[in-house]
């Protein structure tokens, strides 16, 4: 087991109370494994990834749990410790990669920097091992670009030398946090193959965080599926998109327009809105949302339980019926 | 929302109609009692002025004294204000308790919310309104004619003392009472200096731009060639011009600073102006006038209530420099700043008369930072519009 | 043309079949880059001159990716931007010749619903005001009918009546969007250009919305202008597509045979792209080609084809003559060469 957290919970401290951001979350991520974490806006997923790698902004942190990675709890680390853990263990991929690249350093010497920091180059090997990496991540002319500031990239290009840069210290763990959102179609895909490809090539585990279930499903061994700060369910990808149980799983995929559908086939949203997590509903944070919901539901929350083989799912109406 | 205190306590605290007529008490029986002691002790004091001084009060009226009349009137208004205002208060709060159904914060509401937690800013401000008080209430309360000269040599250079809290000038003239009328001149100029500056800046502004292109380069060199003046030298040249009173001195520091709000205010609006809502107020056809006023002036106002409280602050030291060299209000009317200039030369001798109104004036500059402080972080657009997670 | 349309008795009669509603000719829209009182500057043609009609009732979606200049056709089109060249027919009358108070009349036919709900609403007014402003200003109900008025429209976009004192900063961004649609609606437009409406909102929201357009154009038969990148969103609602690259349309054709049997190089990507696109985009036919890179920045004058640079069938006729939009099929318009 690579990375493995443990009833993680973290929460921003505001002036208009707390907001538990994270309420209690446990997963494993074994070793060369695809696991995608789907959820929609606000629903804290982002908040995982910041609380896996201790990068959470003020006034928020992580309350309670345990992360180890390679059996090591990350959360006592030392923050020089957690720096080496960072870029060298588990690299990360933000959704802005505009704003995630200095914009006044060449892209190669931004990643000669992660390089020379990580794995100990000199500086001129390190340049050259910069360019190989923009090489690997598909860039065309990687000695040129290398040369670049990032106004002078593409969006796709940038997004690409944001891998680059994550894929620099060689991670056993490799995050990306809406890794495609602000792309477009044609580019969106390209980045999907790509991520697909390196992490064969170098063979290592990632998580991908995004709210684009089909995206994730497409790339992903498993998928965990997350609603205001929980887990609602968890089972392999094939299984979760042909037979959801969580009533939230089964609207979201009811919810997305699949194309080629026809416009015949009736789309149907979920109703309601997503939680504001400073006000959350009582008990199953979906209630007020869901079909199903009784009085059993609005008191306390269900805890993940095995529905099936490797398919776990926190409802009460789910587990009741098996 | 607080829902712990609710009905029962009503039957306790006096009559429906006692707790319409007197001010603060529909508070303390809802349990707000900070705001409800606040509110009766303002008319308490009000009441206590107008007895107290029941002659100067009740004077005002007969004699034709503009500001004898504006001190007596505040009273009757802060005391018919704050009936008034604890009526409504109180129905806002009745109503607010209703639940899921409750009116909308305003943008306003989440400010004034986020303003009250920050201690400085909130005492600041009520430093700022104790001096204001104070400046409008000069002829009721000052003991003595500011500019009476009694018995000079026997009143000339009185340390503080409960006679003269503040002591004497070298005429023998009361400085308390002085500090007070002074107030009035340097307090008044401020505010309507920055009224002044501000309106005129926000409207040109939002005008260039709005309209942009060829209106906006023209009325931005315009503002580029009046900033190019050095403003400090220009006043100077307009006071040697013209006689140097509050009217003048007002539109003076007035016109002199509005170039500076119309350029900021011409950056927030072009902003704003590329949001969609203000494109959805054309697509429904709005005219332009109406989308400044109504869409645009009111989403870039509160920057410029930050920069509002700062430039009073600029402009009563502005006017008490003035004051300070001469150029200013001439004594013997009596300014904070010509006060101090006055007491300059005698500093060892005649400590007091030159630290109180320097003091009063230095509080003043510093409460009107701190609620610029405040007003800042209140007022954070991005506080409203972005959320964590 | 042969469109089907609903069973609806008003919607029928508000959109006879080949009634054209708005036609554009030669539209382009180009904006000039950077500031300056003279000296030569760039320009990006977003709209590089396009042609097209909308009957009554009818749904177009408009599909492209970032810079193909869709939403600035839109834009355009609403006179939001002012455009460079070309007509704009709407309703019988020259829409590109109208001004002030002409044009703030013309404009209550012709409502645009913005992308981002966040920055849609005036920050500082109650949700009841926002959609009242409209009601007010062309004076549609009595002052005294007003609130019933807001009322009935925050109804049928499934707001509560209790909202009209809230403001926009406490509501969700699906609910924010229904007020911005209210508000286009008070002045009963006979056109809505909807740029990108569900885009930013969450995938449980996003149904709930397109649903509402849905409901607009069968019971209202309200034409638009449906801008959307996202092609799935596209396909429930438009009658058509058309697809922009680089500030042209490549292709046109009823949804269906779109989606089922595109022609165009650039569409037969497109399709291919969509996340599960293997699985349902080829099932008419072949499986698409993938492309790569990304789309040349519209900042100079066009020569050859706008896809010649990412198209994998490019020639040499490809990179010297712009091809036009030619019909290839039932109303099935596409602009390439290499498709016979």
């Amino acid at each position: 087991m690579l990375l493995s957290v443990r009833d993680l919970r973290s929460a921003f401290f505001l002036d208009e109370g707390e907001l538990w951001a994270v309420d209690g979350i446990s997963f494993d991520v074994d070793a060369g494994e695809t696991v995608g974490l789907v959820g929609e806006s606000g629903c804290g997923k982002t908040i995982v990834a910041l609380s896996i790698l201790d990068l959470i902004p003020y006034p928020g942190r992580v309350v309670s749990g345990r992360v180890s990675f390679e059996g090591r709890d990350l959360l006592d680390l030392s923050p020089e410790e957690m720096r080496q853990v960072r870029g060298a263990g588990i690299g990360i991929v933000f959704q802005e990669a505009a704003a995630a690249l200095n914009p006044v350093y060449r892209i190669g010497d931004q990643i000669a920097d992660v390089i020379r920091l990580h794995r100990g180059l000199d500086r001129r090997d390190a340049k050259r091992e910069a360019v190989e990496v923009l090489g690997a991540m598909g860039i065309p002319e990687p000695e040129k670009r290398a040369r670049s500031y990032p106004f002078e990239l593409s969006g796709g290009m940038k997004q690409r030398a944001m891998i680059a840069i994550a894929m620099a210290g060689r991670p056993k763990l490799l995050i990306a946090d809406e890794p495609t959102t602000a792309l477009d179609l044609t580019v969106q895909a390209e980045i999907a193959d790509l991520l697909r490809h390196i992490q064969g090539e170098y063979g290592m585990a990632m998580l991908i965080i995004s709210h684009d279930l089909e995206l994730v499903a497409e790339m992903a061994d498993r998928l965990m599926v997350m609603y205001a700060g929980r887990l609602v369910e968890t089972a392999r990808t094939k299984e979760l998109v042909a037979a959801p149980k969580h009533p939230y799983t089964q609207g979201l995929l009811r919810a997305i327009p699949v194309l080629g559908a026809g416009s015949d086939t009736p789309l149907q949203g979920i109703p309601g809105a997503v939680p504001d997590l400073l006000e959350l509903p009582s008990g199953c944070t979906f209630h007020p949302r869901c079909q199903l919901a009784d009085d059993e539901c609005r008191l306390e929350p269900p805890s993940l339980v095995d529905v099936a083989y490797r398919h776990r799912c926190a409802c009460y109406k789910v587990s009741a019926q098996t | 929302m607080r829902r712990d205190d609710t009905e029962p306590r009503h039957s306790r605290l006096g009559s429906l109609g006692l707790r319409a007529l007197v001010p603060g008490l529909g508070h303390l029986a809802l349990g707000r009692t900070g705001r409800g002691i606040r509110l009766m002790l303002f008319s308490a004091a009000a009441i206590f002025l107008m007895v107290w001084r029941w002659d100067r009060f009740a004077d005002a009226f007969s004699a034709p004294f503009l500001d004898r009349w504006l001190a007596s009137v505040f009273l009757i208004l802060v005391l018919v204000g704050a009936v008034w205002y604890s009526r409504l208060d109180v129905g806002r709060i009745q109503r607010a308790r209703g639940e899921e159904k409750r009116p909308g914060k305003s943008p306003w509401a989440v400010a004034m919310r986020r303003f009250r937690q920050n201690r400085l800013a909130v005492y600041s401000i009520y430093v700022i309104i104790l001096f204001y008080a104070l400046a409008i209430l000069a002829p009721i309360l000052a003991p003595y004619d500011p500019a009476a000269i009694p018995d000079v040599m026997a009143n000339r250079y009185l340390p503080p003392s409960w006679a003269h809290p503040f002591g004497t000038d070298e005429f023998g003239r009361d400085l308390f009472s002085r500090a007070l009328y002074g107030a009035r001149v340097s307090l008044s100029i401020g505010l309507l200096a920055m009224i002044i500056a501000k309106t005129i800046g926000t409207l040109y502004g939002s005008v260039a731009a709005y309209f942009g292109g060829v209106v906006d380069n023209v009325l931005m060199r315009i503002v580029d060639v009046w900033i190019a003046f050095p403003t400090f030298y220009l006043m100077l040249m307009l006071v040697g011009v013209f006689e140097a009173n509050i009217v003048v001195l007002v539109l003076i520091l007035g016109l002199t600073a509005w170039p500076g709000t119309a350029r900021f205010i011409r950056g927030e609006i072009l902003s704003l102006k590329n949001q969609a809502f203000t494109e959805s107020a054309r697509a429904i056809g709005l005219p332009a006038h109406r989308i400044i006023v109504r869409h645009l002036i009111p989403s870039a106002l509160s920057p410029v209530l930050v920069t509002a409280a700062l430039a009073v602050a600029g402009m009563i030291g502005a006017e008490a420099g003035l004051s300070y060299l001469g150029l200013g209000i001439r004594p013997p009317t009596p300014s904070w700043g010509n006060m101090v200039a006055a007491g300059k030369d005698n500093l060892l001798n005649a400590w007091w008369v030159a630290f109180f109104p320097g003091g009063l004036l230095t509080l003043t500059l510093i409460s009107f930072s701190l609620l610029a402080d405040g007003l800042r972080d209140a007022l954070d657009p991005k506080a409203l519009m972005q959320k964590y997670v | 043309m042969v469109r089907t349309m609903t069973s609806d008795p008003t919607a029928a009669d508000r959109s006879r079949p080949g009634d054209v509603l708005l036609s554009v000719r030669g539209l382009k829209t180009y904006f000039r880059l950077g500031q300056g009182w003279a000296g030569k500057r760039d320009v990006v043609r977003a709209v590089d001159g396009v042609d097209f009609d909308l009957q009554r009732g009818e749904v177009l979606g408009l599909v492209g990716e970032s810079g193909s200049g869709k939403t600035t056709l839109g834009r355009s089109v609403a006179r939001l931007v002012e455009p460079t060249a070309g007509d704009i027919r709407f309703d019988g009358g020259d829409f590109r010749q109208l001004s002030g108070k002409e044009l703030r009349r013309a404009r209550r036919q012709l409502q645009i619903v913005f992308q981002d709900p966040y920055a849609s609403l005036s920050p500082r007014m109650q949700i009841g005001q926002i959609v009242a402003e409209p009601l007010r200003l062309h004076r549609l109900v009595p002052p005294s009918q007003t609130k019933e008025r807001v009322l009935e429209l925050l109804g049928r976009v499934g707001i509560e009546p209790y909202f009209i004192y809230r403001y926009p900063h406490e509501m969700s961004g699906g609910q924010r969007q229904r007020i911005a649609i209210a508000r286009a609606l008070a002045l009963e437009p006979e056109l809505i250009v909807a740029d990108e409406p569900v885009s930013a909102l969450d995938v449980s929201v996003q149904a709930q919305i397109l649903k509402i357009f849905l409901d607009l154009k069968r019971t209202d038969g309200i034409a638009m202008l449906f801008v959307s990148h996202d092609l799935g969103v596209v396909e429930r609602i438009a009658d058509r597509i058309s697809v922009m690259y680089r500030g042209l349309f490549v292709e046109q054709a009823p949804t269906d045979r779109l989606i089922r049997s595109p022609l165009h190089p650039y569409t037969q990507a497109l399709l291919a792209a969509v996340p599960g696109g293997s699985s349902t985009a080829g099932v008419g036919g072949e499986p698409h080609r993938q492309v790569r890179g990304e789309p040349p920045r519209a900042t100079e004058e066009l020569r050859g084809c706008p896809f010649e640079s990412r198209c994998p069938l490019a020639e040499q006729v490809c990179r010297e003559v712009t091809p036009a939009l030619e019909p290839k099929g039932p109303g099935h318009d596409v602009a390439c060469h290499r498709v016979g």
